[in-house]
């Protein structure tokens, strides 16, 4: 059949993400539903596996004495401390969904992953230190002399990761601790974090001191994994990719093809901080080449505005 | 649904004198199919009953291809739905299987497919230079084969280049040659219906837009370019024909409101398959009679 009109199914997460899985062996040509990209972007369950999760260059670990290494928090504080690795792994811990994107990532570049995080939320080490009330930033040095900050109010639901996807932290993603907090770019999340101080005004950072945004917010976005740049399918075309607005609420995500008007693609809403993934089915009409467009507003007034759109080009074969 | 030359031009808003069905020869195309397509002209709800006062239960894609099964004055019916006429083209039979490159230029091509995109030069994202629906036509001046479909440079009415558009979204057109001898067209604009006769008999009735207040009277039509016109930013109107001081009959792609003014295009517009009917079947120095 070649109504478009049936196949544009509406799937539950756990459905999408499974027809997902499928195609992730992938043959010269692909086929109906089971396109994927070539980076495994996410897995069943919406996860980066720790292996392809991106590591941007320049990010190379330190050599890190763990006999030596403590986190320490000072500053405009009460009760200045420094924690152990063993100090970390005798607290309560909980877990955070997030993803994180790197503020360079592109399509040609992609550096966006999702990870279920855990370790010790940074309220519960707050609470020892009591900061001052006249603090009004929250300032971050590493172990290899990277510098950032962030404002008290930003620092809400902040963690202090250790452990990643279920694994402790590895070396390359900031081993012992790295700082997470959902909505933010990568630079405002520091790995191999040792000092937190806590300032009346604002500090500087690395990137910050470079013109880089004082506050970090992620900027929305969308993009396609499937069908990728130049890829060959035949038969029913699955598009596929994520949108994510940081600390927003994606309000529409559309497709355009070849230029045509936008369709609005189902969605299910995601939790604060984590991608949301969709996926919409089109019937092309003959072979040939196609071009894709994906963008995406976000609940931010006016809701008019949509992101810059990511594109692809697929080639529809016999 | 029983599919005849009948039911396409039901379709498409005609009636047509049972005994005449043989001289409409123009219009074989359109009908020698097993299934009657149309195309969205945007994103088109689709509801459970003609009642647009319901939730729509999906959306087609803009330009997608749906097959009609039944209709009724404002809607149709496809397999799983209902959609408002005045959302949906009715498509003559696109036969992507019989697509043929054609190296030889010049020659006119209408597009087949839902929508052809014209652009810049020959790369699905190159610079978009127009986007033409279904029945829009223009010239093909250029050739250049190549995977998967070859391209085609296509040209306005004047041989001007405007881009390149993927030859499989397209096919040749030719221009039947009728006499003008004893036909004649009427429009009447209480109805907004076009009568054709032939030696005084009627031989088909159809539905027409029109953009502007007709003025009564008799003219004489000429025919401009069989494509590439631009009206209203349209790219590609096809089956021009001229009269009066400025005015011209034309087919119209981008809207199925025929019955009713409209705002944009030339002053009387049919749909396309129909304009071609009449650009041939009138022939050139033809009569046309509004009242």
């Amino acid at each position: 059949m070649r109504e478009s009109d049936k196949h544009q199914t509406r799937f539950t997460r756990r459905q999408l993400l499974t027809i997902s899985r499928k195609g992730q062996v992938r043959s010269e040509i692909s086929r109906s539903g089971g396109t994927q990209p070539n980076l495994p972007y996410a897995d069943e369950v919406g996860q980066t596996p720790t292996a392809h999760f991106f590591n941007p260059i320049g990010h190379i670990a330190p050599v890190i004495d763990l006999e030596r290494w403590r986190l320490r928090f000072g500053g405009f504080v009460e009760q200045p401390i420094a924690v152990t690795v063993d100090d970390l792994k005798a607290m309560p811990t909980s877990r955070l969904s997030a993803t994180v994107v790197n503020i360079k990532s592109r399509p040609d570049q992609f550096m966006m992953g999702h990870a279920v995080w855990q370790g010790v939320a940074l309220e519960t080490l707050l609470k020892s230190v009591q900061v001052s009330s006249e603090a009004r930033f929250a300032s971050f040095r590493s172990v290899n002399g990277y510098t950032t900050y962030l404002s008290i109010e930003q620092l809400e639901g902040a963690m202090l990761a250790t452990e990643m996807n279920g694994e402790t932290l590895s070396m390359e993603q900031g081993y012992p601790v790295r700082l997470i907090v959902p909505g933010v770019y990568d630079y405002k999340l520091p790995k191999w974090l040792e000092y937190i101080t806590f300032t009346e005004a604002q500090p500087t950072g690395y990137f910050e001191g470079r013109g880089y945004s004082s506050t970090g917010d992620v900027q929305t976005a969308a993009m396609i994994f499937s069908p990728h740049q130049r890829e060959m399918v035949n038969g029913l075309v699955t598009f596929n990719g994520m949108a994510f607005g940081g600390k927003r609420d994606i309000q529409q995500i559309e497709l355009s093809v070849d230029d045509g008007e936008w369709m609005p693609v189902p969605f299910e809403a995601a939790e604060h901080g984590t991608w949301t993934r969709w996926q919409i089915d089109w019937m092309p009409p003959a072979v040939g080449d196609y071009l894709v467009k994906v963008r995406v507003s976000d609940t931010t007034e006016p809701t008019s505005v949509f992101s810059a759109f990511h594109s692809v080009v697929f080639r529809v074969v016999r | 649904m029983l599919l005849t030359r009948r039911t396409f031009l039901q379709l498409v808003g005609a009636s047509v004198a049972a005994t005449t069905l043989r001289p409409l020869t123009g219009l074989a195309a359109a009908v020698d199919a097993d299934t009657y397509w149309g195309r969205a002209f945007t994103v088109v709800p689709v509801y459970a009953t003609p009642d647009a006062g319901k939730s729509a239960v999906r959306q087609l894609w803009p330009d997608s291809m749906v097959s009609i099964v039944d209709q009724t004055d404002n809607w149709y019916r496809l397999e799983n739905g209902w959609v408002r006429r005045v959302d949906i083209q009715p498509m003559l039979p696109y036969k992507v299987d019989e697509y043929v490159f054609q190296a030889q230029t010049p020659f006119w091509a209408e597009v087949a497919a839902p929508v052809a995109s014209v652009r810049a030069y020959c790369s699905a994202d190159a610079p978009l230079i127009t986007r033409v629906g279904h029945g829009g036509v223009m010239q093909v001046i250029d050739a250049l084969p190549g995977e998967p479909n070859g391209w085609y440079g296509v040209a306005d009415e004047n041989g001007v280049l405007l881009g390149w558009s993927q030859g499989v979204f397209w096919r040749p057109v030719t221009v039947d040659n009728g006499s003008s001898e004893g036909r004649m067209l009427r429009f009447d604009r209480q109805t907004f219906l076009m009568s054709a006769f032939d030696h005084n008999d009627l031989i088909l009735q159809v539905p027409f837009s029109s953009r502007e207040a007709l003025e009564a009277g008799q003219y004489q039509v000429r025919r401009g370019a069989i494509g590439g016109g631009s009206l209203s930013g349209y790219a590609a109107v096809p089956w021009t024909m001229k009269f009066g001081q400025h005015q011209a009959i034309a087919g119209a792609y981008w809207h199925n409101q025929f019955g009713h003014t409209v705002s944009q295009g030339s002053a009387i517009q049919l749909t396309p398959v129909l304009a071609r009917w009449v650009y041939g079947w009138l022939g050139d120095n033809g009569h046309i009679m509004i009242e």
